[in-house]
């Protein structure tokens, strides 16, 4: 039994100092699920950037009207402004799809239940191989059924991360170049909600509050009155809040850093996940 | 000038003239001098939107130069990952194949 054991545990012990220093399937599998989120967070900012830009040119032409009589060629100049950023937005939603894509797949490389299909598939192998045996030879030709199961198993395991890692060796710079690129998105994005958010409450504070309080008669209702400031006034709290999505940017731009340098903690990968979800609210919360 | 700094000092701007204090200020004025505020008002929106859609272009723009290397990037994980599921097939396809044989085998052995 110790004879037949020894060569398992050699290629065990191989396997084992191969493996030192490499990510293991659940780093990759956490990072990519990460990156699949960022993405979906990416694509919800989108939208919520294309329908704040929408929203600030409208307080802002309604105000503006009340002041000087407006034309259309004045309303068509911003209309024209929404309509080229709906068209780059489509294009940059695109983008975050081919990206969300390819973390996808590089979660289902990690995540693959190859090893242990291919532990079921070679234990039907070595009962086929040991049923010949026995009829060729009177000997079983698979001896040690479990040990052969075991380190096939382990052996496509080793192989899935054989395969993570050259695909990381590869495409690191192509990954690396996406993640700066969407990084310097993200924060465009950011400042384009908060300035455009300042912008509708600024209009909407004046349109809703200032002007009907400051005329000669008394507030026409007030329980209207009184629910538009607070919407005026709390919805500056998301403004704020929206300086997270910065950071999260360059969160997974180190996240994948330390992966590519096989010290990725898993902590920092959680960190992230509750950044990307606190935005992913926030970015609710704004288009509601 | 960088065109961020640019839109940051544009930003800056339009939110001072929108600010309670300055539209309060305005409107009190004269018809002449109001219609020149919201005008100017009106350009400073115009150019905050378009400065903002070039930089978002300009991302866009790096994006599509990227986007070849990852689709490629996304065909070599298709590729791996059906290698992956093709090497468990053949192991699966080779176990019948061995329990074929083998049922072969005793048949030829007890003609035999």
């Amino acid at each position: 039994m110790m004879r037949q054991a020894h060569p398992t545990v050699a290629v065990l012990v191989v396997l084992a100092a191969f493996a030192t220093g490499c990510a293991s399937t659940e780093q990759y599998s956490r990072f990519a699920q990460a990156g699949t989120v960022y993405a979906a967070t990416v694509d919800r900012l989108l939208v919520t950037a294309g329908n704040t830009g929408i929203d600030a040119n409208s307080e802002f032409l309604l105000q503006a009207d009340k002041k000087k009589n407006l034309t259309a060629e004045h309303y068509w100049k911003l209309s024209n402004v929404d309509e080229e950023r709906l068209t780059t937005i489509s294009r940059l939603r695109d983008h975050a799809r081919l990206l969300a894509r390819y973390f996808v797949l590089l979660n289902e490389l990690a995540t693959s239940d190859a090893p242990e299909r291919a532990q079921q598939t070679i234990k039907g192998v070595a009962k086929s191989l040991n049923a010949f045996g026995t009829q060729l030879r009177r000997s079983k030709l698979v001896k040690d059924k479990e040990a052969f199961t075991s380190v096939t198993k382990l052996i496509i395991g080793f192989r899935i991360r054989g395969l993570l890692r050259e695909e990381l060796d590869k495409n690191k710079d192509i990954i690396w170049a996406q993640l700066e690129t969407q990084e310097k998105l993200l924060k465009a994005l950011a400042k384009t909600i908060q300035h455009d958010l300042t912008i509708i409450s600024q209009e909407r504070e004046q349109r809703l509050v200032i002007d009907p309080l400051t005329e000669s008669a008394p507030v026409a209702n007030p329980d209207e009155w009184v629910a538009h400031r607070r919407m005026v006034l709390t919805s500056r709290r998301s403004v704020a809040e929206l300086a997270t999505a910065s950071v999260a940017a360059r969160e997974l731009r180190e996240a994948f850093e330390d992966l590519v340098a096989g010290r990725l903690h898993l902590k920092r990968i959680n960190i992230l996940l509750t950044d990307l979800e606190s935005i992913l609210a926030i970015a609710e919360m704004i288009d509601r | 000038m960088t065109l961020e700094e640019l839109l940051r000092d544009l930003r800056d701007l339009e939110i001072r003239l929108g600010s309670p204090k300055v539209q309060n200020f305005f409107k009190n004025q004269p018809e002449e001098i109001r219609n020149h505020f919201v005008s100017f008002r009106l350009e400073v929106r115009f150019l905050v939107g378009k400065l903002t859609n070039a930089q978002l272009e300009r991302i866009a723009n790096k994006l599509d130069e990227l986007s070849a290397d990852l689709n490629q990037g996304i065909n070599d994980l298709r590729s791996q990952i059906d290698a992956l599921n093709d090497a468990v097939a053949i192991t699966d396809t080779l176990s019948r194949v061995l329990g074929l044989a083998a049922r072969f085998a005793v048949l030829c052995s007890a003609v035999l």
